[in-house]
């Protein structure tokens, strides 16, 4: 077949009527404030008008945009990482977060604690997750996580980079990371359960 | 193995990076504790929904019409340049 009349072909005159609702989507999953996900799609088109001579049209215009949105919000999430000064890994707040979900003495050391303990969750909580109020509490309770673990658990399920990866943007070791996720994980899973998922 | 170190390998086994015996110690840790078990579980379910929440195409979230008119005003400048 004979296509090469065919010259995809990027309309920016276009781009905030049809993508920008898109976009601002996209980022307000991610990162959860509004004025740093308009920031960031701005700077999304902005970076895409400059660079449109590097578009090959192998992907379309959306996929493209996206492409660079997904570079600026990984980029945003470094510079934070890279500036936190705070030490998450001092050996005192590890174990105040620790003993609030695991036994530290007796007999039970590392086992649940009685108010921590994983309850059953509703038996409809797959469908329930569909609306729109389970983004919004899934969101509320991303929110609530302190930002090195939030950003690791949105990079790696958001994101979907692997632990190699992310350890490469943000810095910091598997050891650092694998920590900032089990924090992540624990604290999400506990408010989901308050807000959500009892029966 | 402790409920706490059980936890912090989740995610690990995905990746294959467990050792035999983590690998080992876990899978018999889960057999007998069934918190560990709805842990695992859960994690797995909200990670998924995470996952599908940030990848569909509903535009729930919108941006204002002042916020397009102001988006649109500096990609016009940037065009004429």
């Amino acid at each position: 077949m004979n296509e090469k009349n065919y010259e995809p072909k990027l309309e920016p005159e276009k781009w905030i009527e049809r993508y920008s609702d898109v976009l601002f989507n996209y980022t307000i999953s991610r990162i959860n404030k509004r004025e740093v996900a308009e920031d960031l799609v701005q700077e999304t088109f902005f970076s895409a008008l400059k660079g449109k001579d590097s578009y090959l049209g192998n992907a379309s215009e959306k996929t493209w945009l996206i492409s660079i949105l997904k570079r600026k919000i990984i980029d945003h999430y470094r510079k934070k990482s890279t500036k936190n000064e705070l030490s998450v890994f001092d050996k005192d707040s590890k174990d105040d977060f620790m003993s609030h979900f695991f036994d530290k003495e007796g007999g039970y050391q590392g086992h649940w604690t009685e108010g921590t303990s994983p309850q059953e969750w509703r038996k409809d909580f797959q469908t329930s997750v569909e609306s729109d109020d389970f983004n919004s509490i899934l969101q509320n309770c991303l929110g609530k996580l302190p930002e090195k673990s939030s950003t690791v658990f949105t990079l790696k399920n958001m994101e979907d980079l692997d632990s190699e990866e992310i350890c490469k943007e943000l810095q910091i070791t598997p050891s650092n990371y694998w920590v900032l996720m089990h924090r992540a994980k624990l604290q999400l899973r506990e408010c989901m359960e308050k807000n959500w998922f009892k029966k | 193995m402790s409920c706490r170190d059980a936890t912090y390998l989740h995610g690990k086994e995905k990746e294959g990076k467990l050792s035999f015996s983590e690998s080992l110690g876990l899978k018999v840790h889960l057999l007998y504790c069934n918190l560990c078990r709805l842990f695992f579980t859960q994690l797995d379910e909200l990670e998924k929904h995470a996952h599908h929440y940030s990848h569909s195409d509903k535009t729930s979230s919108t941006l204002d019409a002042t916020a397009k008119e102001k988006m649109q005003h500096a990609l016009d400048e940037e065009m004429k340049k």
